[in-house]
């Protein structure tokens, strides 16, 4: 239609503006490890305590060579994979369901709401014991916390969907699957979302916590262990090695919300 | 094809009375009109609109539908804030009535991209909602609706969120496709121009409860010129029109133009 064109080169078409503030963010971190450097060198801070950034490299890369850095990271990720996939799974499912029937809702919610508020890794004892030292009961403690993470996200995404989009979607005659498909579940995309990307950061948090009480192998350990037979520069590295896994881990689910909600522009 | 005999609605209120929307409307639609309703803000039009589509079930009284084609739903929807799945793209919006009704991805897409293309909206086929102007969103939700090809087309303030030259330009492009398509329409506006340039009939609606108080006749042949607003007879309907509605709104607050 002729009419439509001078108001089609009116169109607001996001645009994806790249962020001139990123170099600034990098110089800003390294900038303090030099400092840090010059402090010990200077003996302005005592390196027993605060090993040099160089040193700490050293040590990174020794550990890496010899593969023991491997073996605490691999011990690591076999937690935390898959108690975050158990727990996500289940906890998006019971979320999902409590979101769509009002009897789910009913039955569910008082007692979610009171576990709610119980620290989950206060949990860890009690699977100890029903467990035993094995691996189960640390995959748990992940799942458990990133259950409770998705199961309120993810109702909180379906209970957010416009109310207006689904009655025009009603009105289309959507019901059943087709709501499902077309409507619910895409509707709470971005719920489940931004529960897979909190509870990425609490996994980590669980993982290492769980691995400095109850574990001879993993980062937490490695953590704990350098600092009962005072190997700071190992700490240091235990510490790295956590910051990065962490930051990849939500570095990679930020990278997957964004690929599976290409509809919201520009992603939060 | 679509008679309301008698329909009242109420809502039953979380509190106290209930609402009484509607109260004893009565309205005969013909195969082919176009009706407009207008009315003030709150007087049931939303609620009278749901019941002729059966989306809601009257209270009391009767809603006769005589069946369309079979296997086409019988009527589409346009509602005032578009009702786009922000989701889906654009292509996949237009072709979500024909989804529903159970063709297949590809026909469906097929067949809406027609309806993209006379709506201007081609190249915009793989963006999403929330890209496009609210001028292109009325206009993708009018694809939608038209996608289906329903005989009835129920709409709800459809250029209400529309700048006024945007509005124009709708107004005159809805003007020409019910030229050749020809559908039973039922269009709720707030403004009495576009009801009066675009309907067969001008249905105006009292204060809640709402009723039907007058029917007016709109005397322009079809195919219709949108310079008809500029002339005395246009002028003069329309001061009819307003006459009545200035008295249902009196008391009523925030009726507009
Ligand atoms: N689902 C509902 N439950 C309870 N009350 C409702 C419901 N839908 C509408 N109402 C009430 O019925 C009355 C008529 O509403 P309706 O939306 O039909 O009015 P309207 O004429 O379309 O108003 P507007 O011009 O502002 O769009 C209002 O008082 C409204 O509060
Ligand atoms: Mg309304």
């Amino acid at each position: 239609m002729t009419v439509f064109a001078p108001i089609r080169r009116i169109t607001r078409l996001a645009v994806v503006r790249a962020r001139p503030g990123i170099w600034l963010g990098i110089a800003v971190p390294l900038s303090l490890l030099a400092l840090w450097q010059i402090a010990t060198a200077a003996g302005a801070i005592d390196p027993l305590l605060f090993p040099p950034p160089c040193t700490i490299a050293a040590a990174l890369a020794d550990m890496a060579r010899s593969g023991e850095l491997g073996t605490h990271v691999t011990a690591t990720l076999g937690r935390l994979l898959p108690g975050y996939a158990l727990g996500a799974l289940t906890g998006t499912l019971a979320g999902f369901a409590m979101g769509v029937s009002r009897t789910m809702n009913a039955l569910f919610s008082p007692l979610f709401a009171a576990l709610y508020a119980l620290p989950k890794i206060a949990t860890l004892p009690l699977l100890l014991l029903v467990f035993g030292l094995g691996e189960t009961p640390k995959v748990l403690s992940v799942a458990i916390t990133v259950f409770f993470t998705l199961q309120i996200n993810t109702l909180a995404g379906v209970q957010h969907i416009d109310p207006r989009t689904r009655e025009a979607a009603r009105s289309y005659g959507a019901r059943g699957l087709r709501l499902l498909r077309f409507v619910l579940l895409p509707g709470a995309l971005p719920g489940v979302l931004t529960g897979l990307r909190a509870a990425a950061g609490l996994g980590v948090v669980v993982v290492v916590a769980v691995e400095f009480v109850a574990s001879e192998r993993g980062l937490g350990y490695l953590i704990w262990n350098s600092w009962t037979l005072f190997q700071p520069e190992r700490m240091y590295v235990g510490l790295t090695a956590v910051a990065l896994l962490g930051g990849l881990f939500s570095a990679a689910v930020t990278l997957l919300a964004r690929w599976a909600t290409p509809w919201r522009t520009p992603p939060r | 094809m679509i008679s309301a005999v008698e329909v009242s609605k109420q809502f039953p209120a979380s509190r106290q009375s209930p609402v009484h929307a509607l109260d004893r409307v009565s309205l005969n639609v013909g195969e082919g009109e176009f009706v407009c309703v207008v009315g003030p803000s709150g007087c049931g039009k939303s609620t009278l609109l749901q019941l002729l589509g059966g989306l809601e079930a009257p209270s009391s009284g009767r809603v006769a539908r005589r069946a369309g084609p079979s296997g086409i739903p019988w009527a589409s929807y346009v509602f005032q804030d578009f009702g786009l799945l922000p989701w889906l793209t654009v292509r996949a919006n237009a072709a979500f009535g024909l989804r529903m009704t159970g063709v297949a991805r590809r026909e469906a897409e097929r067949a809406a991209s027609t309806w993209l293309e006379r709506m201007g909206l081609e190249e915009f086929a793989g963006a999403y909602p929330d890209q496009l102007s609210g001028g292109m969103r009325q206009r993708l939700a009018l694809a939608r609706a038209l996608a289906t090809g329903s005989p009835v087309l129920l709409m709800d303030e459809p250029l209400g969120a529309l700048d006024p030259q945007t509005r124009r330009l709708t107004q005159e492009h809805l003007l020409s496709l019910w030229q050749t398509e020809h559908k039973t329409v039922v269009m709720v506006t707030h403004s009495v121009d576009e009801a009066i340039l675009l309907g067969d009939r001008v249905v105006v609606m009292s204060a809640r409860p709402g009723r039907v108080t007058d029917v007016f006749t709109v005397p322009f042949p079809r195919p219709r010129d949108p310079d008809v607003v500029d002339t005395p007879e246009f002028g003069r309907l329309r001061a009819r029109v307003w006459g009545r509605l200035r008295s249902q709104a009196a008391g009523e607050a925030g009726a507009s133009p």
